[in-house]
């Protein structure tokens, strides 16, 4: 164990031999440096640890929402005048229309469930490849297809080092990026593909849209939806998104 | 020390109804005013205070924050920032908030309140520092975060459980380095 940051996560991961792991913690007592290292190290493992899945979420944000309802009426800010007069009832009559607009619109957009929604990926099928049963592409279409994204993401990348021309295969890259939300790396490929001329713009579009949709982001997801257009074979599930947002 | 207030953290935790209601009871009028006072709707208050209370729930999930003083002082600071910071938004410039004459925030909330912002800051930092990476260490790392053990990791790559402990570890090393190196290092240090 030569390396300090090894040593660290050897420690950590808890595979030091217990004689190493004395040894250690007795060099973390008198090394400074190591001290600092070790508390980093550890800091930005406990800053990183994912949040249990938001899904958790949905029963508090109906609480929240029954409170909000309860306790936020709306009311206070036109107490002061109450006088029946013009102003007033159009003043009212105002602040309801926004409050329905708001209502409705905020309808609460709930991005992962559109996200279920709309991210329906088509299979990738190998025959047209020719490729035998134990092949890169073979591989890497299998895993993609159990959506086992981060192997698929190794495979594919070997396999599009040996062909960069396989729009299909480097969609399918991309689908599977977002899906590990690798959000900017999903981004770099399919703005490639969308930049091209294959009959695979489209779907890049599409699938860029969901990336943005993925981290909420709807305005920009609208847009890029907004731009697909009438002739694109993803243009009715473009049009359905849209009106959901 | 925890603060006895820490049974709305749990409450929200554990979606207790009754006791959720309390905090809105309790401590809702309080942000309604601020808000109210200073430009905004009842309506802002209420998005507000439920995306401060929703928030607080996640960084007390992800086990990085215990209340350790009075929630109201607490949450009124959460408020009272995000307010700020949606003013600047809306304004495009600087905004100053006009605060509540005679509520005293104490000393120990803004000190909670410091650190929840310093643990906020450096979250950011190493979200920032970890797009400079390589895709594979990136990957690698998101992976080992997500709470899988090390050898399932090393299974989904390909790899040799000894070889995914040692690049993981390579990759911590660079990291470490890219944050040592940025300007905040000294205000956000572990």
């Amino acid at each position: 164990m030569s390396d300090v940051f090894e040593t660290i996560e050897a420690y950590l991961d808890g595979s030091l031999s217990a004689g190493e792991k004395r040894a250690f913690e007795e060099r973390l007592k008198t090394d400074a440096q190591l001290a600092q290292t070790f508390r980093e190290y550890q800091g930005i493992e406990s800053s990183m640890r994912n949040a249990a899945p938001a899904a958790d979420e949905a029963a508090l944000k109906d609480s929240l929402q029954q409170l909000r309802k309860k306790y936020f009426t709306g009311k206070r800010s036109v107490t002061r005048d109450l006088f029946i007069n013009w102003r007033a009832i159009a003043a009212l009559v105002l602040i309801i229309a926004a409050a329905a607009i708001w209502l409705t619109r905020s309808g609460d957009i709930n991005s992962e469930e559109l996200y279920l929604k709309y991210a329906q990926h088509s299979l990738l099928d190998n025959n047209s490849r020719g490729a035998g049963d134990d092949s890169l592409a073979t591989r890497a279409a299998r895993a993609f297809n159990a959506r086992q994204y981060p192997q698929a993401v190794t495979l594919l990348r070997d396999y599009l080092v040996r062909e960069p021309g396989d729009i299909e295969m480097q969609l399918a890259q991309g689908i599977s990026y977002m899906e590990m939300d690798s959000l900017a790396a999903a981004r770099q490929v399919f703005n490639n593909i969308a930049g091209g001329q294959t009959a695979f713009v489209h779907k890049a579009q599409w699938y860029l849209a969901l990336t943005y949709l993925k981290e909420k982001n709807y305005d920009q997801c609208k847009r890029i939806l907004a731009a697909i257009p009438q002739d694109a074979e993803v243009y009715d599930q473009a049009q359905a998104l849209l009106k959901e947002l | 020390m925890l603060h006895a207030d820490q049974r709305y953290i749990d409450a929200l935790l554990a979606n207790n109804y009754p006791v959720i209601e309390e905090i809105y009871t309790r401590f809702s009028p309080r942000i309604t005013s601020l808000v109210l006072r200073n430009n905004g709707s009842e309506m802002d208050a209420a998005d507000v205070f439920q995306d401060a209370l929703l928030m607080i729930c996640r960084k007390a999930r992800d086990h990085q924050f215990q209340l350790t003083c009075p929630m109201e002082a607490f949450l009124y600071l959460v408020c009272r920032n995000r307010w700020l910071n949606e003013l600047q938004k809306r304004k495009n410039r600087h905004v100053t908030i006009d605060e509540e004459k005679g509520f005293d925030i104490g000393q120990d909330a803004s000190e909670t309140y410091q650190q929840f912002l310093v643990k906020e800051k450096r979250r950011e930092l190493l979200e920032e520092k970890l797009q400079l990476l390589d895709e594979g260490c990136r990957e690698l790392l998101k992976l080992s975060w997500s709470g899988r053990p090390m050898e399932e990791i090393a299974g989904m790559l390909n790899f040799t459980y000894a070889y995914v402990r040692k690049k993981k570890s390579g990759c911590m090393a660079k990291l470490i380095t890219l944050v040592r190196s940025s300007e905040q290092y000294h205000v956000l240090q572990w």
